[in-house]
């Protein structure tokens, strides 16, 4: 117990410090969790907000691997998978209840491993304090793991008597909230102290009050003290490096990556200039007018070529009156705006000098998305101006763009059959048995596009190397098997037709938004899927249906279908194909904040009812970082291992990426657990996210790159 | 069709795993396959057409010692343009003007607008001048003194950061400067500004009309400074 002494005067130190106030510059130190901390233990520091880290972690036969996400200043978010005596996933949470002051500390509280089955599970409140521009003292108190080591009775037992005893409230199957365990039973004190030598290095001990009891008694580990030391380099604010003593017996090592999303190297990005706005009377060199259908049809023939070499498919345009109206596509871009900026100023130089006013109609998958109205003579004043971007989105005006396309459609002289083949690496991460199974191979794709909005597309893979084949087991389950063998599917044939199907988009009505596809239309499902979606173009609500009639792929990825398997694992096959209705109700909210809700409420796969709830924190710059949960009437029991679905993604815009402009992005889905209750059809192209990019909400937020 | 499929596999297989194809020409895998492989072997991307040439130079050097016989020979107005911290000199030309600012264009995509002689915007380099408050800078220069700048960036979430800097322009002294075989004279002006996180000290060459022959200018804390003389 002297130490424990020891780190309490370090806190009241730490408290009644006269010291310099908190150092800003001071990043968050990442633990051996993956989490802001010590070196086992949590501290109160937060990282900047929006940052996100992985952390790879070892020390005796104990391995972890941490994402973790900043979801708001003081909110830190974090997923685990580790090794200790079997493969277990873990979720952490912690909210720092006060930053730094000159003399109070930074105060946080948080859960470790608050769902699942609880092998990590621990609360805690902890205070940290800067002492000197140097040195950081983190004190705490813990309960469940991190009170294990000379912990004492429950001090909020004054509150109520069921805080002193902790009850084991997970369940078989893992995943649900252990909310009657929390803070409760023995609770012990922790704490610890970063020296940072220099800027790049940093000295680490601390005091930890996790007793390791379950990995004494399942894998031998063998704790001799509760002192651990370490050392962590940090050259950059990209990655950070550690090596450890742990627990008097061990040494461990630790590498953590950063990624701050809002930051880049090429902010306003490498594409190229845009064309400069031409101004009527001086130097415009545009025809009078467009006054015959001669003249437009022949105007429409020059612009749908520059159109073209500037990243844009002209589909149509014509002027009546004073007005010229367009519709295009924009095919480079990630921001609708910077198309609209782009082509509004190829117009002033093209337009005939009658024209005052420019509707530009976006489209994406060959529906109309929006009208944004620009005044000439806005654009003409507004070039290089001061404040530039912010003025012509005040006089910009946003619509509805339902009706019908301009006069003159312009003969695109694409082939409408277009072929692709590229390399594909698919890896499956976190699958019960094996951390991570991969493959390589090339992808053949094609497209045919019978109108802008109707489309046949298709693409086939074939592995080259990889360890996919080997499948591992399936785990048992009653329903049907509409998920948890999704590793069988191309598994043994090195693949197959990865989605065939004819899709068509429709705008039936004002505000309203449509889609339907047929065919094979995700690696384990084909059949029809409709969709209907509500959403005007300045709401920042939107409501969609979606009804399917699936039929279950053969695991070759052919043309056939086949029945769900009849035993617990899936090695009999009887009676007739699976075929089900599935559909859902969904509402979609931006909060204006960032962070974008969503609500679904249906029929799953598995024929099971519920909802899905998902919460995303969305970048200006294209970033999406979100987490989402299924609730249905499928038991926890059945359902199996993490008794629900649930998972987080994150989606990186190749833009921020790479420099060079993109409409493409790169999903990763965390902790997709691949059961079968709670599973979705995997549509490419669902409405809403066809639809978001051109409306006001999303041109507002990237309204800085329409003068780029 | 049989011939897409053989030339579609020829290309997957034997070029190392790049994509080819026009749907696969945006395909974030093979974007970095290439560069890890141009990153690997030295190779420069040729494709003058893609413009993303434009981080590590965005102007091609002068090819033959500039003349005067040459400029006059142009039927466009030119300017010599160099980005110092990339070391790159090239010619650019006159892309438009409207009202006092002139859009200056370069053969590989960038451009850079001049509000009399002072930098108000460039486009193209990663980290661009998005616009500028250069009225009070304009009067200062005539007359030296104290005035305040404000430039619009684009920041890493694609929002405008617009930044002022506090600003003393003085005449440091008179020299002549001479710009292929023609000889000017000018006073030499000093520009220093700071504001909350960056400060930079732009130059200036002006003659007795006004006329800004030479200068360096700050874009931008990516980029650094330009150089331009008027030919």
């Amino acid at each position: 117990m002297t130490s424990v002494f020891r780190f309490i005067s370090i806190a009241v130190a730490a408290i009644s410090a006269t010291s310099v106030a908190a150092q800003d510059d001071w990043r968050a130190n990442y633990t051996l969790y993956g989490t802001p901390g010590i070196i086992d233990m949590p501290s109160a520091v937060t990282p900047a907000d929006a940052e996100l880290s992985t952390t790879i972690a070892v020390f005796g036969d104990t391995q972890r691997a941490t994402f973790s996400f900043q979801v708001l200043p003081r909110f830190t978010g974090s997923f685990r998978y580790s090794l200790i005596d079997i493969y277990d996933r873990s979720f952490d949470l912690q909210y720092q209840i006060a930053s730094e002051g000159q003399y109070r500390p930074a105060i946080a509280v948080g859960l470790r491993d608050f769902l699942g089955t609880g092998r990590y599970s621990g609360e805690y409140v902890v205070t940290t304090k800067t002492l000197g521009p140097n040195v950081r003292a983190t004190a705490g108190l813990g309960w469940g793991r991190l009170g294990s080591l000379n912990g004492f009775s429950n001090p909020l037992g004054f509150i109520d008597d069921a805080f002193e005893t902790r009850p084991d409230d997970s369940i078989v199957t893992g995943g649900t909230v252990l909310a009657g365990q929390f803070f409760r039973g023995d609770a012990a004190f922790f704490g610890g102290v970063e020296w940072r030598i220099n800027d790049e290095w940093t000295a680490l001990a601390e005091y930890s009050s996790d007793a390791y009891v379950s990995e004494a008694a399942t894998i031998g580990f063998d704790r001799q003290s509760p002192l651990n030391f370490g050392v962590t380099w940090q050259p950059n604010s990209r990655y950070q490096l550690g090596a450890y003593y742990m627990y008097g017996t061990d040494i461990g090592f630790s590498a953590t990556f950063m990624i701050d999303p809002t930051s880049t190297d090429n902010p306003s990005g490498l594409e190229t200039a845009p064309i400069p706005v031409a101004v009527r009377g001086a130097n415009l060199a545009a025809a009078a007018s467009w006054d015959t259908p001669q003249i437009q049809a022949e105007g429409v023939n020059a612009l749908g070529p520059i159109m073209d070499t500037l990243g844009f498919r002209l589909i149509a345009a014509e002027v009546t009156g004073n007005t010229m109206r367009v519709r295009y596509q924009n095919n480079d871009f990630r921001a609708e705006a910077q198309g609209v900026g782009r082509v509004a100023r190829l117009l002033t130089q093209f337009a005939p000098a009658n024209v005052d006013t420019f509707i530009l109609e976006p489209i994406q998958r060959g529906i109309a998305l929006a009208a944004v109205t620009l005044r000439r003579s806005d654009l003409e004043s507004l070039e290089n101006a001061p404040n530039a971007a912010a003025l012509s989105y005040d006089r910009a005006g946003f619509s509805d763009a339902a009706g019908p396309a301009p006069a003159i459609g312009w003969d695109d002289p694409t082939p409408a059959f277009l072929w692709g083949v590229a390399p594909y690496l698919e890896l499956a991460l976190f699958d019960g048995n094996k951390p991570a199974r991969g493959d390589v191979g090339i992808e053949a794709s094609f497209e045919y596009e019978l109108r802008p909005n109707l489309v046949l597309s298709g693409a086939y893979r074939q592995r080259l190397f990889g360890n996919r084949n080997e499948v591992g087991s399936i785990s048992e389950s009653t329903l049907p098997d509409v998920r948890r063998t999704a590793q069988r599917y191309g598994a043994e044939s090195g693949g197959g037709i990865e989605n065939l199907s004819l899709t068509w988009y429709g705008r039936p009505g004002r505000d309203v938004y449509s889609r339907v596809s047929l065919g094979y239309l995700e690696r384990m499902f084909g059949g029809v899927s409709g969709e209907i979606l509500w959403k005007p173009v300045d709401s920042q609500l939107a409501l969609g249906a979606e009804l399917n009639y699936t039929l279950l792929r053969d695991y070759d990825l052919g043309l056939g279908f086949r029945p769900a398997c009849s035993d617990l694992d899936c090695t009999l096959f009887t009676g007739n194909d699976y075929d089900v209705v599935t559909g859902h109700v969904s509402a979609y909210y931006d909060l204006n904040n960032g962070f974008e809700a969503q609500v679904d409420i249906g029929r799953y796969l598995a024929g099971d009812i519920g909802a899905t709830f998902s919460l995303d924190r969305e970048f200006d710059n294209g970033w999406k970082v979100g987490a989402y949960f299924s609730l249905t009437d499928v038991s926890f029991e059945d359902f199996g291992e993490g008794s629900f679905d649930k998972g987080i993604r994150i989606e990186i815009p190749s833009d921020w990426l790479f420099g060079t402009p993109s409409r493409n992005t790169t999903v990763t889905n965390l902790s997709s657990l691949s059961r079968d209750g709670g599973a979705r059809l995997n549509i490419e192209g669902r409405l809403y996210d066809v639809v978001e990019g051109g409306h006001q909400g999303q041109m507002a937020e990237n309204w800085g790159r329409f003068w780029r | 069709m049989r011939m897409t499929w053989i030339t579609g596999f020829r290309c997957a297989v034997l070029a190392g795993l790049t994509a080819c194809g026009p749907l696969q020409q945006d395909n974030p895998n093979a974007t970095a396959l290439q560069g890890a492989f141009s990153g690997l072997t030295g190779a420069v991307t040729a494709d003058g057409a893609n413009g993303t040439a434009v981080g590590d130079s965005a102007l091609s050097g002068e090819s033959q010692a500039l003349t005067r016989s040459f400029i006059e020979a142009q039927d466009v107005d030119l300017l010599r343009l160099s980005i110092i911290s990339q070391d790159a000199t090239g010619l650019v030309f006159f892309g438009g003007a409207n009202g006092s600012k002139v859009t200056w264009l370069s053969l590989e995509g960038v451009s850079i607008v001049f509000d009399d002689g002072l930098l108000v915007g460039t486009r193209g380099f990663g980290d661009d001048l998005m616009g500028g408050d250069v009225a009070a800078a304009k009067a200062s220069l005539q007359r030296g003194g104290t005035h305040l700048r404000t430039l619009d960036f684009l920041n890493g979430l694609s929002q405008i950061e617009r930044r002022t800097y506090q600003c003393v322009s003085i005449q440091t002294g008179n020299e002549n400067i001479t710009i292929v075989e023609r000889t000017y004279a000018t006073t030499v002006i000093e520009e220093t500004c700071s504001g909350e996180n960056e400060s930079f000290k732009n130059t200036y060459w002006r003659d007795g009309n006004g006329v800004i022959w030479q200068s360096r200018q700050w874009i931008s804390s990516g980029i650094g400074y330009l150089g331009y003389q008027r030919l």
